[in-house]
């Protein structure tokens, strides 16, 4: 029976990776993520959960362990924060070139310098582009459902790739929320069991991550590119799949918070959107007519949801909780691709972004309200004033 | 001689790579529905670009395609798909009179490219993985290993017009 309980961003993606039936668990501790893996070592410890549960001797040979567990065709699970994220990096290319549909769950955390253990996004941004699927959750019950919905897309056949499954630290990963867990019944019937198409094994011997020639390089990334664009569908198809089984009611790709009439929009990730809803109310109730889009995935980008979703408004703010030094709005990294994604549209609304939400910074109502004063004002003034706006560390336009 | 092995070689090659492996589709059309977005809402009249496939397609030609994940089937002695000695410059030439078969060099070599053929009673250098690091020359106790470079070598790898 489906029952109710109180758990964490982190027990939530624990037991995410329970009901998954996950066979290989590799862990190495780094908070905030480490409370998964204390939940998962408990399960296996108890008897609920039978798994190899191995911890490595650091963050590369986490993944290098959840590698090679996968290309023997277990399902596999890891998970890091911060710097052991980036610590890992070297694994993440191959895991996705030899097509391992391993899952690793990110609690963010800031990287070092200056050590601080607050949430920012930047750890698990700078792995975006190494061929993984990535999104964040905004609710314990959404990093549940997305580490179901995650194995259920990578283990596809038609996609076979590892997953980024993205929590903020702390706001998520330590508060709980109330979580409908499911009947295992109906996790069977949404996700079938990893069949890897050439496992590691003695009866048909392969062989794995051979040296490729360069003449062959080239045609290899065409070909995980070509996985990228049928993943839409995939991704569709899991979550519709997904809301009927569970009874749940996700956009496949886009959260949308009163859009319908919005004139002026946030485009915000993560946990910070719940703030965000609160300050929309608020907003509303003093008349102003402002909306969100929480995007549920960064990759693949939906670049034609995007696009659809925010024709009509007139001015965008992006909350940017991660950084890209020196890139081309000097701020953060949403911006560069809500703006690519906006270019074609014919009357496309101005679009800025507001560095919130770093270092483990809340991002408070008092911050909404001066975000949508800016957003206001571009909107009548039909112009672009800054590219970027340091939430906090500027004077009050 | 040598040439001739090259030959050979290269044949087997290209019915390696042409071997029906389990590679991925190689044509493949862009996804997304089309979608026609109108503004209504906001107060703003537009017409919105009609989207289509904004990604365009990819096609890798059947004879570029690479096995799923670069997976394949497991060599009974050497993976004859990915073969990699075109960048080696200089080779290992063994003077079979000096050479007292003490295994040394099979043992030293990073890529396993000495062996022992039994029929000619002699060691065995494979041309296809060698990558002229010469660690074999520098532990042979012997002298039986010297340098040469590849350019001396009609079949040398750096005389190549296309890669393996």
């Amino acid at each position: 029976m489906a029952q109710e309980k109180m758990l964490s961003g982190c027990a939530a993606a624990a037991q995410g990776a329970k009901f998954a039936e996950v066979e290989v668990i590799c862990s190495f501790p780094i908070r905030p993520y480490t409370a998964i893996m204390m939940e998962l070592a408990r399960m296996v410890a108890n008897g609920e959960l039978d798994a190899e549960f191995v911890h490595g001797e650091g963050e590369h040979a986490q993944l290098s362990v959840a590698l090679g567990a996968s290309a023997a065709g277990a399902r596999a699970y890891t998970g890091s924060s911060g710097v052991g994220v980036t610590y890992a990096f070297e694994v993440y290319s191959p895991a996705a070139g030899g097509r391992y549909p391993l899952q690793m769950a990110i609690a963010d955390r800031t990287l070092d310098p200056p050590g601080d253990f607050g949430s920012e996004h930047t750890d698990a941004m700078s792995a975006r582009d190494q061929g993984w699927l990535m999104g964040w959750a905004a609710t314990p019950q959404e990093v549940f459902d997305n580490t179901l919905i995650n194995y259920r897309v990578g283990e596809d056949p038609k996609v076979m790739l590892p997953q980024f499954v993205c929590q903020d630290g702390y706001f998520l990963s330590h508060i709980p929320d109330k979580v409908i867990l499911p009947d295992m019944a109906q996790v069977r019937e949404f996700l079938p069991p990893y069949k890897a198409p050439h496992p590691l094994s003695p009866v048909c011997p392969v062989s794995h991550g051979p040296q490729i020639r360069p003449d062959q390089g080239a045609p290899m990334d065409a070909q995980r590119a070509m996985t990228f664009l049928d993943l839409p569908k995939v991704i569709e198809k899991a979550t519709d799949d997904f809301n009927r089984i569970f009874g749940r009611h996700y956009d496949p790709f886009l959260e949308k918070y009163k859009m319908e009439d919005a004139e002026i929009a946030f485009f915000i990730q993560g946990a910070h959107a719940n703030t965000c809803k609160s300050a929309i109310n608020h907003l509303r109730s003093q008349g102003v007519k402002a909306g969100m889009v929480r995007p549920r995935w960064v990759r693949p980008w939906p670049t034609q949801q995007i696009a659809e979703a925010l024709s009509h408004v007139k001015t965008v703010g992006c909350v940017e909780s991660s950084t890209s030094y020196g890139g081309a709005t000097r701020g953060g990294n949403l911006i560069h691709e809500v703006r690519a994604s906006l270019y074609d549209l014919d009357n496309r609304p101005q679009v800025t972004s507001f560095m919130a939400g770093l270092g483990g910074d809340v991002i408070l109502l008092e911050d909404f309200n001066y975000m949508a004063k800016i957003l206001t004002q571009m909107a009548k003034d039909r112009k672009t004033h800054q590219l970027v706006y340091w939430v906090g560390f500027e004077e009050e336009a | 001689m040598k040439t001739k092995k090259i030959q050979k070689a290269k044949g087997r090659n290209e019915k390696a790579r042409n071997l029906k492996t389990k590679a991925m589709n190689s044509k493949v059309k862009a996804g997304g529905p089309r979608t026609t977005a109108k503004g209504s809402a906001g107060g703003r009249k537009e017409s919105v670009t009609v989207f289509g496939d904004v990604f365009g397609t990819i096609n890798v030609p059947k004879d570029r395609a690479v096995p799923f994940g670069a997976i394949t089937p497991a060599p009974v002695k050497q993976q004859e798909l990915f073969i990699t000695s075109n960048w080696r410059i200089v080779r290992p030439v063994i003077d079979h009179e000096k050479c007292t078969r003490c295994f040394t060099c099979y043992i030293a070599c990073p890529d396993s490219c000495w062996s022992f053929n039994e029929k000619e009673e002699q060691m065995e250098w494979n041309w296809k993985f060698c990558k002229g690091c010469q660690i074999c020359i520098n532990e042979c106790p012997a002298d039986a290993l010297s340098a040469a470079p590849e350019l001396d070598f009609e079949d040398g790898v750096v005389r190549l017009e296309k890669p393996f």
